[in-house]
């Protein structure tokens, strides 16, 4: 098929450009605001130019400023032990799941199914997690989203499509069936194993809304708690310890911005190879 | 085949239940225990505060608990029903919906369109590469990032304006402004993101479609009208059940992290009275209330929504 270039390209490339740019404008500006000077970020109000570049802001936040180091030890240890809560009881969960012939699959199934659109909602949750003790702790942040549903489901279709017959071989070969989980179906499931810790991982990496209801422990903050307090509340609590002075405060907050986006770029180009297919596969339904 | 005959041989000569499920249990005794810690999860984190519903009809307080909170009927609905807060959340909350779904909801399929005509594959890759980063970052990052650049004093909207010198208004996040700012920002998060979808869906379209469409003589738009189109259409049903059913459950993020005291009148939805309700009032019961009414409120909308589906399209959710 050969088509004539015609206006419409011309103008189709042009809509979807600005549309890049207006992503992408945003975020350039915080950089360069991050990494300016004083007199350069006074004598440009556009920062769109990087005219001088200096990662001072960036090493005060990440040696000098104690709450936003502990914060992000909090976030850390939040998303490693989140995460691999997650991988467990979604891979133990999918792979069990994906036993078609399993008795009482379909309900078992159904009941995890009703969770997706019924709940029991804030107050209730709020009543159990204060209940069972878990406020001020790290299972508070952890444990109530460990198992994302989708992603049970994402994992169990995957399950689904591993030949049975490798699992038959593999029993005749005299393994068990922790063997055949962990060295036959578990190496077989990589892209998929590293696609949903991903999604996990980035959740965990974002959530605030966990540690502003149950946490009021200082030692319990997670870094978007504290981002928040010190941009959007910008309460004087937000800027404790912060020891950058006025002409620098600017620069600061923009430099925390960007130590908050980093990471996630940083699992950026895993997340592109391995997401997309599994949001492709999770749109078929079961 | 085998199973088959292996019933029909069953039906003759059937073990006692009790045996039979015996023997299924110890055929699948490893995936039972898999199961049972997923199980259990699911029945603290899902069913437990399902059942703590009932103090929507108590009093509760939290020392009393459950068993010993006093029963109280329907008072905290008939509560519910005179509270104007609750109904000016509820009003902007039905209004946010109506935008996320007829403003927010078409713009990704047309995106993906576009996008999909797009001549290189190097541009289609830098589109969907930038467009998408958003969606990982959390709401909190987002809010900042906003907050600064529109901030009336040295935001790059302040400059700009400034440079053709027009006044701006000394806060743009105003009662008028707020409701265009969620949706705004909103496709500016997820419209990248809500591509995806309907690209990867693009991509399955049978090619000998288009070239059998290319001889007959259409041009691009009639093929992405014709062929395109109604390849996605399944999944477009797909996603439009998916957002009804949640829609009056949207925008705890963005007004939690962009709305101030002054846009309240526009601004508060459901999700963010019922946080306010129960972490600063601390009203347990009357916060389990609300959240039940809206739940049903859900419900009822994602049946509606998963029937008309069924009738238009033949395509459902379950």
């Amino acid at each position: 098929m050969k088509d004539k270039f015609i206006w419409f390209d011309v103008l189709n490339t042009a809509v979807i450009a600005l549309f890049v740019l207006a992503i992408f404008i945003p975020v350039w500006y915080i950089f360069v605001i991050s990494t300016s000077t004083y007199s350069a970020y006074i004598a440009d109000p556009y920062h769109m130019l990087p005219t001088s570049f200096t990662l001072q802001e960036y090493q005060r936040a990440l040696m000098r400023t104690r709450e936003l180091t502990l914060s992000f030890w909090v976030t850390i240890k939040v998303t490693a032990v989140g995460t691999a809560l997650s991988m467990l009881f979604t891979v133990i969960g999918g792979y069990a799941l994906s036993k078609n012939k399993l008795p009482g699959r379909n309900l078992i199934f159904r009941l995890i199914i009703v969770t997706m659109f019924f709940g029991g909602g804030l107050a209730p949750t709020y009543i159990l997690i204060r209940g069972l003790g878990m406020n001020n702790t790290i299972w508070a942040l952890t444990l109530p989203g460990a198992i994302a549903t989708y992603n049970l489901i994402l994992m169990k279709n995957f399950f689904t499509t591993v030949n049975p017959s490798l699992e038959e071989a593999a029993k005749i070969d005299g393994y068990n069936d922790v063997q055949i989980l962990l060295r036959v179906v578990l190496p077989m499931s990589k892209p998929m194993l590293a696609a949903i810790s991903l999604f996990y991982a980035v959740g965990y990496w974002n959530d605030y809304f966990n540690a502003i209801i149950y946490s009021s422990s200082q030692n319990l903050i997670p870094f978007q708690m504290y981002l928040r307090n010190l941009i959007i509340v910008n309460s004087a609590a937000g800027r404790a310890g912060v020891q950058t002075g006025i002409t620098a405060y600017e620069q600061f907050k923009m430099a925390v911005i960007i130590v908050g986006i980093v990471p996630v770029l940083a699992v950026y180009p895993f997340v592109q190879k391995h997401f997309t297919k599994g949001v492709v596969l999770g749109s078929v339904k079961e | 085949m085998t199973s088959r005959s292996i019933h029909a041989a069953e039906k003759t000569e059937r073990p006692p239940w009790r045996r039979r499920f015996w023997t299924a249990f110890q055929k699948y005794k490893f995936f039972y225990l898999l199961l049972f810690p997923v199980l259990l999860w699911y029945a603290i984190f899902c069913y437990g505060p399902m059942y703590g519903i009932v103090t929507a009809f108590q009093n509760y307080s939290m020392t009393k608990g459950i068993m010993g909170s006093p029963f109280v009927g329907l008072e905290h609905f008939q509560k519910l029903f005179q509270d104007n807060l609750f109904w000016r959340a509820f009003r902007n909350t039905v209004i946010l919906a109506l935008y996320r779904i007829l403003i927010e909801f078409p713009i990704p399929i047309l995106l993906s369109l576009l996008v999909n005509e797009l001549r290189r594959a190097w541009m289609r890759k830098v589109a969907q590469t930038i467009t998408y980063l958003p969606h990982f970052l959390s709401w909190v990052i987002i809010a900042s990032i906003i907050i600064t650049f529109i901030n009336p004093d040295t935001g790059f909207i302040a400059a700009i304006a400034r440079n053709f010198s027009l006044s701006l208004p000394p806060n743009l996040i105003t009662q008028g402004s707020f409701r265009w700012i969620l949706v705004i920002t909103n496709i500016w998060k997820e419209a990248g993101w809500g591509m995806i979808i309907y690209l990867a869906s693009m991509a399955g379209v049978d090619s000998t479609l288009y070239e059998a469409a290319y001889a007959d003589g259409a041009s691009r738009f009639r093929r992405a009208w014709h062929v395109t189109l109604p390849a996605l259409s399944n999944v477009i049903a797909i996603q439009m059940i998916l957002l009804v059913g949640n829609v009056m459950r949207t925008g705890f993020d963005q007004v939690f992290n962009l709305s101030n005291k002054l846009v309240m009148a526009t601004g508060d939805v459901i999700d963010f009275y019922v946080y306010r309700t129960v972490t600063q009032d601390y009203k347990l019961s009357y916060g389990a209330a609300m959240g039940l009414f809206n739940s049903v409120v859900c419900m009822a909308l994602l049946l509606l929504a998963n029937y008309t589906a069924k009738k238009l399209n033949g395509e459902s959710i379950y």
